[in-house]
């Protein structure tokens, strides 16, 4: 039990009160380039009508876990740990373990911040707004907020797995080496934006943050028990796929 | 004298490239081995069966009698090649984590090694040069009490200074602690007076292996049989 | 070579040549030659492995011989000392010469210079310059 903690408290950011304390200029500009030339295509994209605002929100929420759980993993390749990390005297699927608990712990944290976020930002606008204007009424908002969070909390162990399994699945040696790593990142988001669909978790159509009505994903068709019981399953093979690839198939 | 390590026809290749081809050898228990050969010879890809981290195609190894399985590296400290640590960790973070990680690992030891290595326990791994960091991955194995340790290239592209300090501790480690010990190096004319014993690998095959004093007796220093060897 | 000062006793040495006796020949030298004072203390196995950047082992190995040739005593904790019993001084001192005669004797026989030749020459040399 300790060991694991330990494992998680290496593979989460959350624990770590400084986290990439040095980062080059260059990569500071690379990355800020980067962030610029999304946020212009979203833009772009949104002002020509491909895109609602809506989806993009969705996009971002969905694609969260997929991306952490990707990093945490992908980060022993590319920091050069994997070494150490596979020579371990666990079995993968403790390792993995690790992983997946660090990965839903961030995965927590982001989705906590975000509406935590929003509903700080509703107060803040609803104190400046004149009196004879309508209020949102934050109880209701904060209802939205926390059903919208726990539908997003169940899909993600799926979300979380299938980055643990492309991860495993791109460095095995089935693949060649490095920069098939980053064009599975952008498949997998996409495979994941699919699935999560096809679980019944849509982009809201509109995502007002008027009258308490805001709903980052709208929940078409599906009820809460068969879609947990469905991304548990789904998530345990995966978890299984994945184990069986580092096992057998991953060399460093 | 029995053995640490028995490799038996030992056959391994990444598509077209042979690492290991058809090897057969032993490393003797409780004594230090230098593990030598040109690049591509085959070193790093033996030492990586030994943990597990690489399948061989055909042939067995046994490591104190057993197949190569992740439960019994807690009794193998290993230096993989071109390892990095952690950016995040301080020092003091990488030691505890160690600690509840790495079957065996002897704190007092560890934080006495770091003392003479002259390393500062709030310093960050991003922070640290070469030879500190090489430092460091070498405490994370030999403070540990285990079997075996394998080190892969320890020495590779860090100063005298640090070089010197990592042999130092490596005597003081062969004192303390009877272990077997693995090194695969490039740098034999720092390291030849270490050994016990020597293995020379060429294109995945055993060239040379014997006993140090008895080869020097034999055929001179074992920098100038490795020149003879592979010129 | 370099020569190293482990405490008393001063060292070469030679990576191609056997490590084992080439610590075992300087301590015996250096004790023959009264190069250290009798009673000495030996530098600890740890000592003269870190200092040489040997096997330690390969240090244990000697200070064996050394204990088994009776030229060194181990006291129990305090570590181990050079005899200071003359006589077998003396009997190490005569061995190491009679060493020498016979590395002596055969380079004379490699120059085809037979026992008379090789005694008179001993007798023109100069002992003391």
């Amino acid at each position: 039990m300790k060991v694991l903690w330990t494992l998680v408290r290496n593979d989460s950011k959350i624990f770590d009160k400084v986290y990439y304390p040095e980062r080059s200029p260059v990569t500071s500009i690379y990355q800020g380039l980067a962030n610029a030339l999304m946020m212009g295509g979203l833009i772009w994209a949104t002002s020509l009508g491909f895109i609602t605002g809506g989806f993009v929100i969705w996009c971002v929420l969905i694609s969260i876990p997929f991306v952490i759980s990707f990093s945490i993993l992908n980060k022993e390749w590319h920091e050069g740990t994997i070494g150490w990390w596979l020579a371990l005297p666990y079995s993968k699927s403790l390792l993995l373990s690790a992983k997946f608990v660090a990965s839903f712990l961030l995965v927590l944290e982001s989705y906590v911040s975000i509406l935590a976020i929003v509903l700080i930002q509703l107060f803040l606008i609803n104190s400046t707004l004149p009196p004879f204007l309508p209020h949102t009424q934050l109880l209701d908002a904060f209802q939205v907020c926390a059903k919208d969070l726990t539908w997003l909390l169940l899909i993600s162990p799926f979300s979380i797995l299938l980055g643990t399994l492309i991860v495993t699945f791109a460095r095995s040696h089935w693949l060649p080496e490095f920069p098939i790593v980053w064009g599975s990142l952008g498949f997998g988001v996409i495979v994941n934006l699919y699935v999560v669909k096809a679980f019944g978790l849509l982009p809201s159509s509109s995502p007002s943050v008027h009258h308490g009505q805001m709903h980052f994903i709208s929940v078409n068709g599906s009820n809460f028990l068969t879609t947990l019981l469905l991304s548990l399953s789904i998530s345990a093979l995966l978890f299984a796929f994945s184990v069986y690839i580092l096992n057998r198939h991953v060399e460093v | 004298m029995s053995n640490a390590l028995e490799i038996k026809y030992l056959s391994k290749s990444y598509g077209p490239k042979i690492a290991l081809d058809d090897l057969y050898v032993s490393f003797p228990e409780g004594q230090i081995t230098g593990l030598l050969g040109p690049n591509g010879a085959g070193k790093s890809t033996l030492l990586k069966v030994i943990v597990g981290l690489v399948k061989p195609q055909a042939g067995n190894i046994l490591v104190f009698g057993q197949p190569p399985h992740w439960k019994f590296n807690a009794e193998i400290a290993y230096l993989p090649d071109r390892a990095k640590w952690y950016k995040v960790h301080t020092i003091e973070r990488a030691i505890n984590y160690a600690l509840t990680i790495l079957p065996g690992f002897d704190l007092p030891r560890a934080l006495e090694m770091i003392k003479t290595m002259d390393l500062d326990l709030d310093s960050r791994v991003s922070a640290l040069s070469k030879g500190q960091q090489a430092s460091l991955y070498v405490i994370l194995c030999l403070a540990r009490k285990v079997k075996l340790v394998l080190l892969d290239e320890p020495f590779t592209g860090i100063d005298l200074l640090s070089r010197e300090r990592i042999i130092q501790s490596l005597i003081d480690s062969m004192l303390d602690q009877p272990q077997t010990i693995i090194i695969s190096t490039h740098e034999i004319h720092e390291t030849e007076s270490l050994f016990d014993h020597v293995v020379f690998l060429n294109r995945g095959q055993l060239v040379l292996e014997g006993n140090v004093e008895a080869l020097r007796q034999e055929k001179g220093c074992i920098e100038s049989i490795y020149r003879g060897l592979f010129r | 070579m370099e020569n190293i000062q482990v405490g008393d006793f001063n060292f070469q040495m030679d990576l191609s040549k056997p490590l084992y006796e080439q610590v075992l020949q300087q301590i015996r030298h250096a004790i023959a030659r009264s190069d250290v004072p009798l009673g000495t203390k030996l530098p600890s196995v740890r000592e003269l492995a870190q200092q040489l950047k040997i096997n330690p082992n390969t240090v244990m190995r000697a200070y064996q011989e050394l204990d088994r040739d009776h030229l060194t005593e181990t006291r129990r904790g305090q570590g181990t000392f050079i005899t200071s019993d003359l006589d077998t001084v003396k009997q190490v001192k005569m061995a190491l010469a009679s060493e020498a005669v016979l590395v002596f004797v055969s380079s004379m026989k490699k120059l085809g210079i037979d026992r008379p030749t090789a005694e008179s020459l001993l007798k023109e040399v100069a002992w003391h310059e």
